[in-house]
């Protein structure tokens, strides 16, 4: 029974990790998105926003500049720019455990403005 | 305690359930926020003449939330052009004067792609219906403002002075002139022409402004336009001013020649009123211009 239950809470702290820090990179994908179509940042200015919305325990390792992979592609007026993050979904959880999808990853496309 | 699990089991499973599938909502409603504003702000940049909002608006929220992974999240129903009114921050849906878009991305049982819930299929909920609204205001033309839109006799220039301000350093008996803080003329230009046009006009004097310029006129209407690459420089309160004359050059498309004012001239000098933003009614930027639409709401 007590693994049954523990089972449980583990579980749902798993997920509720995933999710929360899926959200969190959704939110600095759209920050950098928007900030590269109004023009206030470059294509490198936006992959730091992504990098740096992204929480402590994504971050914090040395392995983590290779394993996060934020892109961003600037453009002209009137066209379209984009801004990708791209992690492990295993630095987003505090278990390896199955069954959880291979990649957390955000991908924010907007029109360019200025 | 075995028993007592027992008994514990359905309630510790709806809790794990609605942590989950909570979280999973709030994913996918940030998700659908995300492409309504993307949508919003692209499609509030084709509000001029001739350009379709509505096909911007699903081509943006296509590339952020495609069809073949969520179905249809944004109905045709969804994408409604409006009149954003700023200080009373209400959004009144009209064909006419619109200067902002509102988009409403769904994934919503009526559109057939309600959000699936993860655990909530335990309980009897197999899906929610989540929706997020964007409302975006165009961005405001940087150097075009409309007088009026009734249909003038021919496209001309026309010499179009007002009393001069508090600000101007003249007396208000004075005929003074509109332009920017930085000294651009602001001149008045009328269109004949129906459709789009691009109007050219030229600075016939003085000869160191002399040259060329072109705008593009959304319709019909009488209208400020802003002079690029001319600073004029204050007259000074009593002293002598200096004239600016302009002519028109040339339309596109090209009108009957009873339509257009060639030959006549529009003089304006340099005894200004200045304005940060242009006199007359704003307009919608057009979507190559370099000019930011707001999300409102």
């Amino acid at each position: 029974m007590l693994p049954l239950f523990l089972v449980m809470m583990c579980g749902t702290l798993q997920y509720g990790v995933l999710f929360y820090t899926w959200n969190v990179a959704l939110n600095g994908a759209r920050n950098a998105a928007r900030s590269l179509a109004v023009g206030k940042v470059n294509a490198a200015g936006a992959e730091t926003i992504m990098v740096d919305a992204l929480p402590a325990w994504v971050t914090a390792d040395p392995d983590a500049e290779d394993d996060i992979d934020a892109s961003a592609t600037d453009n002209v007026v009137g066209s379209d720019v984009t801004a990708q993050i791209t992690f492990p979904s295993s630095r987003a959880t505090f278990l390896p455990l199955a069954p959880m999808p291979a990649n957390v990853s955000a991908t924010v496309r907007m029109v360019k403005e200025a | 305690m075995a028993p007592m699990f027992a008994l514990a089991l359905p309630v510790l499973t709806a809790g794990i359930g609605f942590t989950v599938d909570s979280a999973s909502i709030r994913l996918a409603q940030a998700r659908l926020q995300v492409a309504a504003d993307a949508a919003a702000a692209a499609a509030a940049r084709r509000l001029d003449a001739g350009s379709n909002p509505a096909t911007e608006a699903q081509r943006v929220v296509e590339l952020n939330m495609p069809a073949a992974s969520y179905g249809t999240v944004l109905a045709s129903s969804d994408i409604v052009g409006g009149n954003w009114n700023n200080s009373t921050r209400v959004f009144t849906a009209t064909n006419s004067n619109r200067n902002a878009v509102r988009i409403t991305a769904r994934q919503a049982a009526a559109n057939g792609n309600a959000h699936e819930l993860i655990f909530g299929s335990v309980f009897g909920f197999d899906s929610i219906d989540l929706a997020a609204t964007a409302t975006a205001l165009c961005p405001t033309h940087p150097s075009l403002s409309l007088i009026s839109s009734g249909t003038p006799s021919r496209i001309a220039v026309v010499t179009m002075g007002n009393p001069c301000s508090a600000g101007s350093g003249h007396a208000s008996n004075l005929t003074c002139y509109w332009a920017t803080p930085d000294g651009n003329p602001i001149v008045r230009v009328d269109n004949w022409n129906a459709g789009v046009t691009t109007i050219t006009i030229r600075i016939v004097s003085p000869t160191q402004f002399a040259g060329t310029f072109s705008f593009t006129a959304p319709s019909a209407g009488q209208f400020w336009v802003m002079v690029p690459n001319v600073r004029l420089s204050p007259a000074l309160p009593n002293g002598s001013t200096s004239n600016i004359v302009f002519r028109i050059q040339s339309s596109s498309p090209t009108v009957p020649a009873s339509r257009i004012n060639t030959s006549g001239t529009a003089t304006y000098n340099n005894r200004l009123n200045t304005s940060a933003s242009l006199p007359g009614t704003a307009l919608c930027a057009f979507s190559n211009v370099a000019a930011v639409s707001r999300i409102v709401n």
